[in-house]
């Protein structure tokens, strides 16, 4: 950001902390106590627990909050054009070299987070993707990435030494990429290539809950390609991670260790021993609502 | 999975600083970071609003005591922040 660019957004501000502070310089001591301001925020914020998984919400606060430190610094350029009208050319130079040296070493500090978050990351998807039990299959850098904000990874075959890319993916939030969505377009890239695999996460439900499932044609589709299986109208979904509660009448599926079923594609007509009906609507693992009918 | 190639970055921030809660002076001058910024220097930002509109509250009042902090280049002021920094990460 130019100090020129930057003129029209400090003129908007910041009266107060003119008054409150007056009309100061950028100094070589200024620049000074800058360093050791960014210092120790970058020291503050770095995460000394590495061994501990985090959520990604606190990995996204924390590099924003780093960002936003580099728009703030921009936003000093008025004051360091001020003082620079009283300076050589050379020294001139200097004053925008330390700025920018700031904002570097945030960049820098941002990046190693962005890589620890991103290694976090396709280990959790590499996770997803041995559901597959297809040999050399893994998650990488997306060979073909687009403009826009979100997750996008690529997946890649290594099969008799040669890598293959399948294809890559991207998050339909424009944050993260929901296991479910991954786990289908998975099934597609191998489909693609001839590989029939599907996600291997079938184990029996007990119907001790007292609850049959009878499932919508389309969404029995949709799991059936998932690998998972209906029989006597109980739905197997493996690992054991369909969890009706009895109190609250309600059923919560989950697919891993984050759930992650759409809304719009998740319809479930539960039938009870006593005769009841109840439909149950999923969004990312969430259960949104449920109808009973006659 | 649907690409929407056309919803870039800076549109949807914009969108996003529309609906927060802030003042009409802080929108415009969100408008105009994001006008006058990078997709390098917003993404991380924009992530972290997009996961939680709410953040946008704290970053904006973040942005402009860092600003105040920096200009004036007082270091009891910055601690504070930083303080606050750490609290705001523990956040659930």
């Amino acid at each position: 950001m130019t100090s020129e660019r930057l003129r029209h957004v400090e003129g908007q501000d910041f009266e107060a902390s003119e008054e409150e502070y007056g009309d100061r310089e950028i100094s070589a001591e200024h620049l000074e106590t800058l360093g050791e301001f960014v210092d120790e925020e970058v020291e503050a914020l770095t995460d000394h627990d590495e061994a501990t998984k985090k959520p990604a919400s606190r990995s996204f606060r924390r590099r924003a909050l780093l960002g936003i430190t580099v728009l703030a610094l921009a936003m000093l350029s008025p004051e360091v054009a001020r003082a620079q009208q009283k300076l050589e050319p050379s020294e001139q130079e200097g004053i925008e070299l330390q700025i920018k040296q700031l904002q570097d070493k945030l960049y820098e500090s941002k990046k190693v987070e962005y890589a620890e978050a991103e290694k976090q990351r396709h280990q959790e998807l590499n996770e997803w993707l041995s559901l597959f039990a297809v040999d050399g299959l893994s998650v990488g850098e997306a060979k073909n990435r687009v403009r826009m904000p979100g997750e996008q990874v690529g997946v890649y075959l290594k099969k008799d030494g040669m890598e293959t890319h399948l294809g890559d993916m991207y998050a339909e939030d424009g944050i993260r990429i929901m296991q479910a969505d991954f786990v289908r377009e998975v099934a597609e890239m191998l489909k693609g290539a001839g590989i029939e695999a599907a996600p291997d996460i079938s184990t029996e439900l007990s119907k001790e809950a007292g609850f049959e499932i009878d499932i919508d044609l389309e969404t029995y589709a949709l799991l059936k390609d998932w690998g998972w299986r209906f029989e006597g109208g109980i739905l197997n979904t493996g690992k054991k991670e369909f969890r009706f509660d009895d109190q609250t009448e309600s059923i919560t599926i989950f697919i891993g260790g984050e759930t992650s079923l759409d809304e719009d594609i998740i319809i479930i007509h539960c039938l009870d021993k006593d005769g009841k009906k109840t439909v149950v609507k999923f969004t990312e693992g969430r259960q949104l609502g449920m109808k009973e009918y006659k | 999975m649907g690409l929407q190639v056309n919803n870039s970055l800076k549109i949807l921030f914009n969108e996003l600083v529309d609906r927060a809660r802030l003042s009409d002076v802080e929108k415009q001058l969100w408008h105009s970071l994001i006008e006058k910024s990078s997709d390098n220097e917003l993404d991380a930002i924009f992530t972290a609003v997009q996961d939680d509109p709410e953040n946008l509250i704290f970053l904006t009042s973040n942005l402009l005591k860092k600003q105040k902090a920096l200009k004036a280049g007082n270091k009891r002021t910055w601690s504070a922040v930083v303080a606050e920094e750490k609290k705001f990460l523990e956040k659930k």
